[in-house]
């Protein structure tokens, strides 16, 4: 299953979570968001959506609630590519991008031989000249 | 409104007629178009990609010309003089449709819209692969510049420009900068909006004409865009190297179709890049080809207006009746 797609806040604080470990709502605010002029309102609510996306994982300490990553950094970072190479595939099917060489439009080695051939003999003529 | 599906028939028969023509006669202008620079081959092929809509609405205006003018000048003609069981292409007397002309007509625009749903999906995937991209990418020193997983090298317009780099792409400088500008080429150009347009105007040709112009288009975008990348590194044949370069990085395909298609717009990009078979003429002979030749399609137009709309009227007795 794809993972579910990330605003820049919740990118930012999941980053934060793995580089801090287990954290609560106010230290993620003191060193997140305020910086960024955010109330800890917003900061509660997109841990909440984070932990709704089980990407976070909360257990509740005393009154307030501890998140820390459900997936590690470098799981996170594999799905995460599986997921833009499949739609990088669909995009370009779509004519939504413009890939320098058509990630379609590949060559086998006897075609890509002679490609090369072509623009050496280029370059000696030019260099002959 | 019951002159709409008749309106939409008779646009959608004369593209149709367009289409049918230029995917007969797609050998001449395919050589014609061969050796005409390729920024200068975009806007042609654009042309030809929306010339069966154009011709079609321009139709549709001329053949309503003489009820227009009758009505306009009070004349005791067209829009005054009909009467009796017989219909009429006019504005004032719309015929009335007939569920045979109304499911045609639905018929005509169904491509349309097929082709609408289908550009309002890529965009939607254009979105999420935008917001996927975010959640691997890693900013560099230019702000439009972004490190990427894996090998690809590809710009996007929207939601937001950019382009990006394969961390994976590890290629000697000369031909990184050569990517770099080829990308930027199509950033400036603006060449993922008009590859839409050219998307959606495929839906009004006859089937496969749309795609072979299409692809036409796309060649020569990227053309342009390796003239363009040529001229910021100073070596066409550096762009040649990191076309292949690039190509080199992937392995083959495992379906045949697909390596059939890719070498063929490589070596056609690689051979322009090698030795340009360009032939510029004078361009003020061109501007006066092309005045020429619109007025002359737009007098021959005017001038049917009468037998077109007689025509039109005719197919209009035979549908409502």
């Amino acid at each position: 299953m794809p993972l579910p797609l990330l605003g820049e806040l919740e990118l930012a604080v999941l980053r934060y979570v793995w580089a801090n470990g287990t954290v609560d709502a106010k230290a993620i605010h003191r060193d997140l968001g305020a910086p960024r002029e955010i109330t800890i309102n917003t900061v509660q609510s997109t841990v909440e959506r984070l932990h709704r996306k089980r990407l976070l994982i909360r257990e509740r300490v005393s009154h307030a609630y501890q998140y820390a990553p459900a997936l590690s950094r470098e799981e996170f970072r594999a799905r995460a590519v599986a997921d833009v190479a499949g739609e990088l595939r669909g995009a370009e099917g779509a004519r939504v991008i413009a890939a320098f060489v058509e990630l379609a439009a590949r060559a086998d080695g006897e075609n890509i031989d002679r490609i090369a051939s072509m623009i050496e003999l280029a370059r000696s003529r030019r260099e002959g000249r | 409104m019951d002159l709409v599906p008749l309106a939409v028939v008779v646009a959608a028969a004369v593209a149709l007629a367009v289409s049918a023509v230029l995917g007969a006669s797609s050998r001449i202008w395919r050589g014609r178009l061969e050796t005409v620079e390729p920024a200068r081959r975009v806007p042609w092929l654009l042309a030809l990609l929306a010339a069966p809509p154009v011709t079609g609405g321009l139709t549709l205006g001329v053949a309503l010309g003489p009820c227009v003018r009758a009505w306009a000048l009070g004349l005791p003609d067209d829009c005054f003089s009909h009467g009796g069981p017989t219909y009429f292409f006019c504005l004032l007397h719309p015929a009335h449709a007939s569920h045979t002309l109304w499911a045609l007509a639905a018929l005509c625009v169904l491509p349309l819209v097929v082709q609408g749903a289908r550009v309002s999906l890529g965009l939607a995937r254009l979105r999420r692969l935008a917001a996927r991209l975010r959640m691997v990418a890693s900013p560099t020193d230019d702000p439009e510049v972004w490190l990427v997983p894996g090998r690809a090298a590809f710009a996007m317009d929207w939601p937001r420009r950019g382009i990006y780099l394969g961390r994976d792409l590890r290629l000697r400088p000369a031909l990184h900068d050569a990517i770099l500008a080829h990308e930027r080429a199509h950033v400036r150009r603006g060449d993922l909006g008009l590859r839409l347009v050219a998307w959606m105007l495929t839906a009004l040709h006859a089937p496969g004409v749309g795609t072979r112009l299409e692809d036409a288009l796309d060649l020569a975008i990227e053309q342009a865009c390796d003239a363009e990348a040529s001229g910021a590194v100073g070596d066409p044949l550096v762009v040649a190297e990191a076309l292949l370069a690039v190509t080199r990085l992937d392995a083959p395909p495992p379906d045949k179709w697909l390596a059939a298609f890719g070498p063929h717009a490589l070596e056609a990009r690689v051979r322009a890049l090698c030795d340009p078979p360009w032939c510029d003429g004078d361009p003020r002979a061109r501007g006066r080809n092309a005045v020429a030749l619109a007025s002359l399609a737009f007098a021959v137009l005017v001038g049917l207006d009468r037998p077109l709309h007689d025509a039109v009227e005719a197919v209009v007795a035979l549908l409502a009746n």
